[in-house]
């Protein structure tokens, strides 16, 4: 599990300094949490996945999740989130399960304001089973809030506070399991698109079956190889060959050489994602909110969302979505993208705490 | 309790953020807004059909817009394209916009100095940007909706 401590903007600190201001993004891949802890601001990213073993000697069930799940438990972990929602009654415990061992594993405390960054998607059947994770949660006793992911990710993006709130502007959220886009006029959500037809475990497809091809059929990957190759040379700025080593079934080992797999794949996944952006979410856009359309498009779009940590990604999507209207488009993204729905979902919630 | 982020209080997010609030004239309570909103795009459509044939555009008799309505709507739509050409290009941009028309004979000179003089009124944006043919264009719809309303 990683814990990173970093956001410039605050100090960590809440006027209300007894209530905990909590970000939660609960992602399909990762989850990050966001909350001030001895004057800084905490955050915490972990896989959303979980993995149940029997205690040998007591017999009791043992909860592991995030990393040392996946870790330990390749062949059983369970990621509950996997389209984005809890898809039914099962996934909605193992997802309960997950999020209050992770919020007793923090110590957050239950006296806490909580502001969840949530995909728009239309399920509303995930949405009543998160729903319920939600509110079985220990934390939050003082005040629940959720937004969309998109608008939360959108405001480390544009300012240090929450300047995002009050601008005209577009935010697109490049997802794991989905693409969303949607305009924002003053807060208030315009046309919001979401489709799960260009995402980056679309791209970790992609890579895994390009390395089989690339290597002649000598060399299989898994899922998570392919993400782990996506996340560690993925750069569209500074891309170099890298190799790998796997060992053969009969003993030995093979090395190998990636040049094109895991670049041709993002190439295809920003070309994808501009045209879903240009032709379908920006076209419809225009036909129902003109004046909205002429002046977001005037001013930056925000990139959020874990696929747009890729280097480089930012510059690509700007020209190639630039190329596609015919007109110069700018873009702007979050220092830590992977984070910044967390980040946004956290300074929101400070708000709350200090209305309180 | 709902989790929806669809039905999120966009006014309580507004007040969290110090913004102002939205006048009800421009908010976007977006089921309220659609019907006016499709009713523009019909006629923005309708505009760009006329613009693509010039002839039937030429027909009409230029200037397109000899004066500002009086009414409390006129009123509203010439706030609402003043502040749309403020939001997008800034204040300069706008004035040589209203200049550019003019030069169109879109509008008479004397609209143009209406015009100018309400341009201080909209605070400058932060970000600002060339107006583009689409800009033009809607523009082009606010006069005819302004012709309509004279």
């Amino acid at each position: 599990m990683t814990d990173d401590t970093d956001d410039g903007a605050f100090d960590g600190t809440s006027d209300a300094s007894e209530i905990t201001p909590v970000g939660v993004k609960l992602g399909s891949t990762r989850t990050v949490l966001q909350y001030p802890k001895d004057g800084e601001i905490e955050t915490v990213r972990t896989l959303t996945c979980l993995a149940t073993y029997e205690d040998a000697i007591t017999g009791e069930e043992k909860v592991l999740y995030g990393e040392q799940a996946a870790q330990e438990f390749p062949d059983t972990v369970e990621f509950m989130l996997r389209s984005g929602l809890p898809e039914d009654d099962d996934r909605a415990a193992l997802a309960g399960k997950f999020f209050n061992e992770l919020v007793r594993a923090q110590e957050i405390p239950e006296d806490s304001v909580v502001v969840y960054a949530i995909p728009t998607i239309d399920n509303d059947e995930g949405l009543e089973n998160l729903t319920e994770v939600i509110e079985g949660s220990p934390i939050g006793k003082r005040l629940v809030r959720s937004f969309p992911e998109s608008l939360c990710g959108s405001v480390p993006a544009m300012g240090d506070e929450l300047e995002a709130i009050d601008e005209v502007f577009i935010a697109v959220n490049m997802g794991s399991t989905n693409l969303e886009a949607c305009a924002y006029r003053h807060a208030e959500q315009l046309e919001p698109f979401s489709t799960g037809a260009v995402t980056g475990s679309e791209v970790d497809r992609r890579i895994a079956n390009a390395v089989e091809e690339e290597t002649q059929g000598r060399v299989n990957i898994d899922l998570t190889t392919a993400r782990e190759y996506k996340e560690q040379h993925g750069d569209f700025v500074d891309f170099e060959p890298f190799t790998d080593v796997i060992q053969q079934p009969g003993g030995g080992s093979h090395e190998f050489t990636i040049e094109r797999s895991v670049m041709d794949a993002l190439n295809e996944y920003v070309d994808e994602a501009v045209d879903e952006i240009a032709n379908n979410f920006l076209s419809e856009l225009a036909n129902t909110h003109m004046k909205p359309y002429q002046i977001a498009l005037g001013k930056p779009i925000a990139l959020t969302g874990g696929m747009a940590c890729i280097p480089g990604i930012e510059d690509v999507f700007e020209e190639r979505l630039s190329e596609e209207l015919d007109r110069d488009i700018t873009v702007v993204a979050a220092d830590r993208p992977d984070l910044a729905a967390a980040q946004g979902a956290q300074r929101i919630a400070r708000r709350l705490a200090d209305n309180l | 309790m709902t989790v929806n982020p669809r039905e999120y209080d966009a006014d309580e997010l507004r007040e969290l953020a110090g913004a102002e609030p939205v006048e009800d004239g421009s908010q976007a309570t977006s089921q309220a807004m659609k019907p006016d909103e499709s009713v523009r795009d019909e006629q923005f459509r309708q505009l760009l059909a006329l613009q693509s044939e010039r002839q039937q555009l030429d027909q009409l008799s230029r200037p397109f817009l000899t004066a500002l309505p009086e009414s409390e709507l006129g009123r509203g739509v010439r706030e609402e394209w003043l502040d749309f050409l403020v939001h997008v290009g800034g204040h300069d941009r706008t004035e040589q916009a209203l200049g550019y028309y003019r030069r169109l004979q879109w509008i008479t000179p004397a609209v143009e100095a209406d015009l100018r003089g309400s341009v201080d009124r909209f605070p400058e944006p932060t970000h600002d940007r060339s107006l583009t043919a689409g800009d033009h264009r809607l523009s082009l719809l606010y006069i005819a909706t302004l012709a309509s309303l004279a």
